[in-house]
């Protein structure tokens, strides 16, 4: 008894989290390159560079995707809380974010944010030095302010691309749960523990710039843990 | 109608030798010998036999264009419904009902009916068809949308209108007009046809490559073209079987990295999954099939232009020569002069995909949010100037046979030399000139100069002149005729003012300023359409129609030939003539969901939609009575003499069919080709190779204007 009650508590009042750093070690194989993006309705400045590596002064890593491998809830009375609104912006003829995770099956917004026209196409990934896959979806957001909701059904790796501004890319990283967090600007990472129970875990974090996610194992106790990654700039591509 | 071509069912034609039963017959000091089937109806070298399977060829790829151009009006009609059956009868079903009440027979005023949704455990047939991918529960992709409009305009221009108008009729028809036993080439002609077989087999299973067929239109333009339909990775059931095979390449590549990735001839192996090479893509696969094609037109345009100049009967002067055998010599040159800069363009379009010469693909090119390496220095507006330079005259290469065909049938039907027969020619002759030098008006919005601007726009206003002259003196032609509404002539007079239609709303087009607005709208589809469908596609109709009577020796139904043209005539202008008011209305001509998300546009010009799709769907079942028509006459068509339509020209002297070598005896030619209605004659057309009597005029080789000495200028009292 005490010990429903106990994860009854922890379920509605204790907002627990798993969290850490992501950085990187030594220099990755490739660099950002420059190019010319002209057109109008896009703001900014017109030389723009990739936005594949986003490194701190210390090696920090930012858009890694982290999650948690095979998550058990707890089973109480509560029901679990919503999933986390993901909102995908074009601003300035960019993904915000460049890199975003959402949950299999639980529609997102993608909203344009620019006075000028957009194509969505999601294209799947089938990782460095395999071609393409296929169209998820492709639709055209013609006007500054148009939202759509989409959704992912099955786990993967997407990119989004806008065939107008063929500079545009974003990466959607599709979990099958609600057990995730990306990476901000300074490495860090929150994965909101929900209704994760204690227990052995093992846990993930990708990069687009890696081919395979890296792994280590997760000790959860009352909700929390801590964990840093760090990845090895050599394995980069 | 049905008097007329008298019938020969009484006294059937036997005196002359048939194709089927001589088997290869001729007078010409040939051997006499029996050709098997694969001889005497696939590996031909009789310019007949080529025509008439260029005519199927053509005939097939019209019907599958034309389907595409089908599926494609219901995505613009019911944006991303599901085609399936059910989805279709309830639109069909909510049509009807919008009928019967609007005549009062129904109280109720019916609903919009609402779109079942796919079930996924039950794939519709589209989805079996073409794929997943494609059509995923019946529901077009926008990149299947694509397709099908790149394919419909591929498969429409080189795939059916100039087989049949140029290679279909010019081989069946112009060496029997100009008295001749075959082309001067004939396994030339027999490799040509090969080739367009070849082509058209390809381009046709390009749909079925993985990643589906060209995308990047019927224009292919740089930098899309190159670097659209990607290798595939791609997992055939099939072959877990062959999961024991050692794994080929194992390199991981990145994606665009490297070209060499491109080359790969083969599968490549990854596992379980294979990777559909670069080559065998969709936008290659276009490219080697318009290699093939374009290697077949070449290979015709030169037989046409060596057949004509060498091997005019004995009396068929220049000036004598049937128009429509002028229009195949003009068009022929257009092929030889126009075609070779796209075939080579064409081949460095494939090196950019494989080995990313970058010929047309310029620097700084970011893909996918990747710059492109190895990429630079190619200039995309290389490619518009080459593909236009084609293009234009490719335009003319779809008309001019249709206004061959239409000038036989008109003066045939009206019982009359054509009317200014000389000036008709010379302004044929400085159209094909003016054709290949007013292409750029096609790129005004490329951002070209003011002064060469200038240039093509006064190039194109010109073009119109001999254009003007062409159609003027067909219409001055049927003044104070003695006019025959056959099949070919109701054709032939819709062609007229329909063409007309096409021919004048191009006008604005020509001039850059009222052009950056209408670029690209459906003014546009509206302007071409109304050249090439009721005009090319009418004057096709017209020439089937008129000369299927040489080919079989039956007439075609007319009863069936009225059955196709009425509805079509209708139909095709409640389809093109809309467009017009949507293409000034804004709406883009690549909308896949025919502009239903964009807001901004005129919505007041989007319910046309609906009423276009089916209006064509429409057009398709009245292409029932021809295709009934066409294939039944073969066999069960009403016998007629060998000239039932009482022509002039030479190839009505033949047999019908004409065997091999044609002619029984060589023809010769004594007058002008449209000796009709001539004073003090006992009939009212007197053919090319009827000799002189006392009471005839002698006839005077060389240039003779009929049209001056019988008729003159038109009745206008």
């Amino acid at each position: 008894m005490l010990f429903l009650l106990a994860n009854l508590f922890q379920t509605v009042f204790v907002h627990a989290d798993v969290t850490g750093t992501v950085t990187i070690q030594g220099t990755p194989k490739s660099k950002d390159q420059t190019f010319v993006a002209a057109a109008s309705g896009c703001g900014g400045s017109r030389v723009r560079t990739t936005e594949n590596w986003k490194i701190g002064p210390k090696g920090e890593l930012a858009d890694v995707v982290v999650w948690i491998v095979d998550p058990r809830e707890i089973s109480t009375l509560k029901s679990v809380p919503p999933p986390k609104e993901i909102m995908l912006k074009q601003l300035g003829c960019r993904y915000e974010p460049h890199v975003a995770a959402v949950q299999a099956g639980v529609p997102f917004k993608i909203i344009n944010g620019d006075p000028t026209l957009h194509n969505v196409r999601a294209v799947a990934y089938n990782g460095p030095g395999k071609p393409r896959g296929g169209t998820l979806f492709n639709f055209g957001q013609t006007y500054q302010g148009q939202s759509d909701e989409r959704q992912f059904d099955q786990p993967s790796i997407v990119t989004m691309e806008c065939n107008v501004h063929s500079w545009m890319q974003g990466w959607v990283r599709v979990i099958p749960h609600r057990y995730f967090a990306v990476s901000a600007t300074d490495g860090t990472f929150a994965v909101s523990a929900g209704a994760l129970a204690d227990g052995d875990y093992k846990i993930d974090a990708w990069h687009s710039r890696f081919a395979q996610p890296l792994e280590q194992p997760l000790k959860v106790k009352n909700g929390v843990a801590i964990i840093n990654f760090q990845f090895d700039g050599a394995q980069s591509f | 109608m049905d008097d007329f071509p008298p019938s020969t069912e009484a006294a059937p034609v036997t005196s002359h030798g048939h194709a089927e039963s001589h088997g290869g017959h001729d007078d010409h000091g040939h051997e006499h010998h029996q050709l098997g089937f694969w001889r005497a109806y696939v590996f031909s070298t009789d310019h007949k036999v080529i025509g008439i399977q260029y005519m199927f060829g053509g005939l097939i790829s019209l019907f599958f264009g034309f389907c595409l151009m089908l599926l494609m009006r219901w995505q613009l009609a019911f944006p991303n419904e599901a085609l399936t059956w059910a989805n279709a009868s309830g639109h069909m079903g909510y049509q009807l009902d919008q009928i019967l009440y609007h005549l009062g027979l129904s109280g109720v005023s019916p609903t919009i009916p609402v779109a079942i949704p796919p079930d996924p455990n039950h794939p519709p047939l589209l989805e079996m068809i073409f794929g997943k991918d494609q059509m995923p529960g019946g529901i077009m992709t926008p990149d299947f949308y694509n397709t099908l409009g790149a394919m419909h305009g591929t498969i429409m221009v080189f795939f059916g209108i100039v087989p049949l108008g140029f290679a279909a009729f010019g081989n069946y028809v112009m060496p029997l007009q100009i008295g001749a036993p075959d082309m001067a080439f004939p396994r030339l002609n027999m490799g040509s046809v090969i080739l367009f077989y070849l082509s058209a087999v390809i381009m046709f299973l390009s749909f079925f490559v993985p990643g589906g067929a060209a995308k990047s239109g019927w224009t292919s333009y740089t930098p899309l073209a190159t670097i659209s339909d990607q290798p595939q990775l791609i997992t055939p059931h099939f072959l877990e079987l062959f999961n024991f095979l050692p794994v080929w390449v194992t390199t991981e590549t990145p994606s665009y990295s490297g070209y060499l990735w491109n080359m790969h001839l083969f599968w490549w192996h990854q596992g379980t999954a294979f990777t559909w090479p670069m080559w065998l893509t969709g936008q290659s696969v276009w490219i080697i099939a318009m290699a093939f094609n374009i290697t077949s037109s070449l290979l015709s345009s030169v037989n046409f232009i060596t057949t004509i100049v060498q091997l005019r009967v004995k009396g068929m002067g220049w000036m004598r020569m049937p128009f429509f055998c002028w229009t195949q010599f003009v068009t022929a040159f257009l092929l030889l002069l126009a075609f070779p800069p796209l075939e080579a363009a064409a081949i460095m379009q494939l090196m950019d995909r494989l080995t990313g010469s970058s010929l047309f693909s310029p620097g700084g090119l970011v893909v996918s949010g990747q710059p492109l390496p190895g990429n630079g220095g190619g200039s995309p507006l290389l490619w518009q100037h080459l593909f236009w330079f084609l293009g234009h005259p490719e335009v003319y290469v779809l008309i001019l046979p249709g206004l061959g065909i239409i000038a036989e049938v008109v003066a045939n039907n009206s019982r009359k030399p054509l009317w200014g027969y000389n000036y008709m020619i010379y302004g044929l002759m400085v159209l094909g000139f003016l054709s290949m030098i007013v292409w750029a008006h096609h790129m005004y919005l490329t951002g070209m100069g003011t002064a060469v601007s200038a240039f093509f726009q006064f190039t194109t206003i010109i073009i119109s002149v001999p254009t003007i002259l062409i159609l003027s003196s067909l219409i001055i032609s049927l003044w104070g005729g003695s006019i025959r509404f056959t099949t070919p002539m109701l054709w032939a007079t819709a062609f007229l003012p329909l063409f007309g239609i096409g021919g004048l709303t191009g006008i604005p087009l020509a001039f850059n300023a009222p052009d950056t607005f209408l670029h690209d709208s459906y003014y546009i589809i509206a302007h071409f359409h109304y050249v090439i469908a009721p005009g090319t596609m009418f004057a096709l109709f017209a020439g089937i129609a008129y000369w299927y009577p040489k080919a079989t020796g039956r007439v075609m139904n007319e009863t069936l030939g009225h059955l196709h043209f009425w509805p079509t005539m209708i139909l095709m202008n409640c389809i093109f003539f809309p467009m017009f008011l949507q293409g000034m209305a804004g709406m883009h001509r690549r909308m896949y969901d025919g502009g239903a998300t964009y807001e901004l546009l005129n919505q007041n010009v989007l319910h046309w939609n609906s009423f276009i799709s089916e209006s064509a769907w429409l057009m398709g079942l009245a292409q029932i009575p021809f295709i009934i028509n066409f294939c039944f006459s073969w066999k069960y068509g009403r016998k007629v003499s060998d000239n039932p339509w009482e022509a002039t020209t030479v190839e009505w002297s033949a047999p019908s069919p004409p065997p091999h070598g044609n002619f029984i005896g060589v023809p010769v030619v004594y007058r002008g080709a449209y000796e009709y209605s001539v004073p003090g004659h006992d009939k009212d057309f007197t053919p090319q190779t009827e000799p002189p009597t006392r009471t005839q005029p002698t006839p005077i080789p060389g240039p003779m204007p009929a049209d001056e000495r019988i008729i003159g200028l038109p009745h206008l009292s």
